[in-house]
């Protein structure tokens, strides 16, 4: 369970983050989205620990993170960056075993190689990670966070996953099969947090959806209440986007419908 | 060899414990290998023959003449060699995880300048401002003031160099350069004013070979090196981590501050230690651990112990040609390693012409 | 050396020193009274070999040993500041000459523990320094007279410049200048070799000012005002007048006006060894032709 309440981060005299609470339930898949620059990344680096907020508070277990020690921290969440590169030549099997061993594992190796087959790169071990194309990075990335995190659920206490943009350099296939594995580990009892961009993606996974605007939460709820148009055409600033199939209620967007759409 | 394919038949695929595991005991056997080349060669002529005897009937068996070459000259030669080897090239592997960077080594970005400066400063001034210090600390003030001095470029060059835990190589060679620059001129200015006798003893020391090897040297310069050495088996992890990324380590549970200031006081370490005792000696530091990386990859668990292993035996070889080639003089051991090490550096930056560097 | 260096060195030595204790007693190497095989470091106490006729007994000497001719043929045991002990130790010596300044310290102490016969040569410029350099040389060497004639020799050189010099009215003021790298001078201050070898030939040190061996920049070049130019010449590497004429700084000076330049030998001009009267006789017949004979009376 991770609390936030009263979040806020100023850099250069701007709120980032401006006023966010929210609260976190393990078995949810929560997407958080929002135009460029709304501060979808900041947030989720406020809530991983990763940056100090200027005010408020975000608590995993009822204990503020800064209580946590990183070691402690690293056994209870783990988070998929935007895409980086490496320096060193480091095999798949080499990083995705850096993230099962910071599990706490005794089985480095096989939760390893599980993580790895999850993600559909099982016998990639060998491949050395600078040879690989950008979105199988991004999927070895995606292993290594998995392996961090071998079961949703530790004990009783629940773990959790933080995306950023987990579907970014994917193909349309990988970017289902990456949603499905989270889906599947909320599921379990585990808690997901992934900033999206795909709406449809995001209406087809998620549980609830977080939409960010300007650094404060200007929507929240099940995807079917927060992907309004209403909400799509003053956040993003493109109305008449947001559709619906009229037999399952599940909303889909489709940008060339805004052609066919009255003026906002 | 069969033990350790049957290990890889049992590792999963891309692990590369097994290949790790038989190269560091292959630099380790190079390294004791290295040590008798070295303890058994040299222009006096004295050899293996009276090294074994030397060993297995004792002291009194060969001549004194031998034993003294053996005793007094070689041994701590040999010891101090593989020392400031094994510190060079672990300092260098340190420091380049550090930045994430294979191209940062503490001689070529201003590290080792700042312990030649501070070096120069004791020399100089270890007759009047120092003067307590030097009483109070004796052989100990050499080591201790390099340390410092390398310390302070460290922490400079880390400030000016690294940004949002990103490091770009441009940054720290240039920032490298005017920190290097800054350093040497403190040291003309101390040059400067530098009396005859002070002068002297500062040519003494830049021209600084393994050939001060005392045991009282080898002695003030341990506790440094140990420090390292001692640090290895828990920046190791960490290291790993950090090639991912500052906040990659951070959320794989790397107390990263912690680690970050662990690693510039031991590259500090190393650099003053083996800088107040052997002048600047280039190179170590860049080529062993690249060369341990190509063989058994960036994984800092063994590269650490493998590179000073390595390095170790690298400045016993150096050393050992540096006696041999121009004997009864000997050749500046510095010219030696950089006469091996410049082309394996220029083809490190060959090969990442094309390829990525760490944070551009 | 500074004290507290030389208390940090004497530290050194005396851990050294206890190691090797055990050598210098037993050490089968004993000291020779008639030394066989010397090693000599210092391009001048090499030449005092030389002119004692002793020569036959080097077996080898350092990098500053190049004159005579011969003495560049010995085996070379490195620069003397950075001498090996084991390289020293390869070559048997039965006696080391040492001119003050050779080193490390660390390889010294290691062939003094092996029971080497080391005599350490006093190396102060001026003629008594000299003098006592040769007579160093020949106790080391059991030459004693043959050393004490060298220095008689010697002194009396220096005492018949001393009186020719004595007729000099208008001493001329000279600038030595130890290199020139990008135009920018380094001179011989007060207490270096070329300040005694200049007072020596008559003449008056321009850069006196300074202490030992610095650069000075132009204007302070100027400012000295040198009626001579003087340098030194190493095998293969001079510094030529037009250089040295061509940097701003000694352009304007009397020197550049009346092309006063001497250029001499480097172990000739500063070496302080046995030609060191002849070399500052040549020294005053190029700074005063009508006043100084350069070959003796």
């Amino acid at each position: 369970m991770i609390d936030a309440d009263g979040l806020m981060l100023e850099r250069a005299g701007r709120r980032l983050i401006d006023d966010v609470s929210l609260h976190l339930e393990p078995g949810t898949l929560t997407a958080v989205i929002g135009p460029n620059g709304a501060g979808k990344s900041t947030l989720l680096r406020l809530l991983t620990g990763e940056t100090r907020p200027d005010g408020g508070t975000v608590r995993y277990g009822g204990q503020p993170i800064g209580a946590w020690t990183p070691r402690a921290l690293a056994r209870r969440r783990a988070v998929l960056p935007q895409a980086s590169a490496l320096a060193f030549a480091f095999t798949v099997h080499e990083i995705v075993r850096m993230g099962a061993v910071a599990s706490g594992t005794r089985e480095p190796d096989r939760i390893a190689e599980r993580a790895l087959g999850q993600v559909g790169l099982g016998g990639f071990g060998g491949r050395l990670y600078q040879h690989l194309s950008g979105g199988e990075q991004q999927r070895v990335q995606f292993a290594r966070a998995l392996a961090q995190v071998p079961e949703p659920v530790d004990g009783d206490t629940p773990r959790f996953l933080f995306l950023d943009e987990p579907t970014s350099s994917l193909d349309l296939r990988h970017q289902i099969a990456v949603l499905d594995v989270a889906q599947r580990f909320a599921r379990a009892g585990g808690g997901v947090v992934a900033v999206l961009h795909d709406l449809n993606l995001v209406a087809e996974f998620a549980d609830t959806v977080l939409v960010l605007h300007g650094g404060r939460v200007v929507a929240d709820g099940t995807p079917a209440d927060a992907l309004a148009d209403r909400v799509i055409g003053s956040v993003y600033g493109v109305h008449g986007t947001v559709c619906r199939v009229p037999q399952a209620g599940t909303p889909f967007v489709l940008p060339q419908s805004r052609l066919a759409a009255p003026p906002a | 060899m069969t033990e350790v394919a049957a290990l890889r038949r049992l590792r999963p695929s891309g692990d590369r414990t097994g290949r790790a595991l038989a190269v560091t005991a292959g630099t380790l056997l190079l390294a004791l290998a290295a040590g008798v080349l070295s303890v058994s060669s040299g222009p006096t002529g004295v050899g293996l023959g009276d090294l074994l005897t030397y060993l297995t009937e004792g002291a009194a068996a060969v001549g004194d003449r031998e034993r003294l070459v053996l005793e007094a000259i070689r041994l701590p030669r040999a010891m101090l060699g593989a020392l400031v080897g094994a510190a060079l090239a672990v300092s260098g592997a340190m420091m380049q995880g550090l930045f994430r960077n294979p191209l940062a080594d503490p001689g070529l970005v201003g590290v080792s300048s700042g312990a030649a400066t501070a070096a120069v400063v004791v020399i100089v001034l270890g007759a009047g401002v120092l003067g307590p210090l030097a009483a109070l600390l004796g052989v100990h003030l050499l080591p201790i003031a390099a340390f410092l001095g390398a310390l302070v470029n460290t922490l400079v060059l880390y400030r000016l160099a690294t940004a949002k835990g990103r490091t770009s190589t441009a940054t720290l060679v240039l920032a490298g350069i005017a920190v290097g620059a800054l350093s040497g001129a403190v040291t003309g200015l101390m040059v400067f004013g530098a009396s005859d006798a002070q002068l002297r003893d500062f040519t003494f020391w830049s021209l600084g070979s393994l050939g001060g090897a005392t045991p009282a040297r080898i002695l003030a310069i341990l506790p440094f090196i140990a420090v390292v050495f001692l640090a290895i088996p828990f920046v190791a992890r960490g290291l790993d981590a950090l090639v991912l990324g500052e906040a990659e380590a951070h959320h794989m549970g790397v107390p990263v501050q912690t680690l970050k200031r662990v690693v510039i006081v031991c590259v500090a370490a190393a650099s003053g230690a083996t800088v107040a005792v052997t002048g600047t000696i280039g190179f170590v530091g860049i080529v062993v651990p690249h060369l341990i990386r190509l063989a058994i990859g960036p994984g800092h668990r063994f590269l650490l112990p493998a590179s000073a292993f390595a390095g170790a035996a690298l400045l016993l070889l150096a050393d050992t040609a540096a006696r041999l080639v121009v004997a009864p003089a000997e050749l500046p051991i510095g010219i030696v390693t950089a006469l091996f090490g410049a082309p394996v550096f220029l083809a490190i930056l060959i090969n990442h012409r094309n390829g990525p560097l760490s944070g551009e | 050396m500074s004290p507290s260096l030389a208390r940090l060195r004497r530290h050194w030595l005396a851990v050294a020193g206890a190691t090797l204790l055990t050598f210098g007693a037993a050490a089968a190497i004993a000291a020779t009274a008639d030394p066989r095989r010397v090693v000599s470091v210092g391009g001048a106490v090499t030449e005092i070999v030389y002119a004692l006729g002793e020569d036959a007994r080097l077996t080898a000497v350092d990098t500053t040993s190049y004159f005579p001719t011969e003495a560049g043929a010995l085996p070379k045991v490195g620069y003397y500041r950075a001498l090996s002990a084991e390289g020293l130790l390869s070559v048997n010596p039965d006696l080391l000459l040492l001119q003050d300044g050779a080193g490390p310290p660390d390889a010294l102490a290691v062939l003094k523990a092996s029971g080497i016969a080391i005599a350490d040569v006093p190396d102060e410029v001026s003629p008594e320094g000299l003098q006592a350099k040769i007579r160093a040389v020949g106790r080391a060497l059991g030459v004693e007279d043959k050393a004490e004639a060298l220095a008689d020799q010697v002194a009396a050189d220096f005492e018949a410049l001393a009186a020719d010099v004595a007729r000099v009215e208008v001493p001329k003021r000279v600038l030595f200048v130890l290199s020139l790298a990008n135009g920018r001078a380094t001179v011989g201050g007060a207490g270096t070799s070329a300040d005694a070898m200049i007072r020596l030939a008559g003449g008056v040190n321009a850069a006196a000012d300074v202490d030992g061996f610095k650069p000075m920049v132009d204007e302070a070049v100027l400012a000295a005002a040198p009626d001579v130019v003087l340098v030194m010449a190493r095998p293969g590497a001079e510094i030529p007048a037009t250089d040295v004429f061509a940097s701003p700084g000694f352009a304007g000076t009397p020197a550049a006006e009346k092309a006063g330049f001497v250029s001499m030998d480097a172990l000739y001009l500063l070496g302080f060894g046995p030609r060191t009267p002849q070399a500052a006789r040549d020294l005053a017949a190029s700074l005063y032709p009508d006043v100084v004979e350069r070959d003796a009376p």
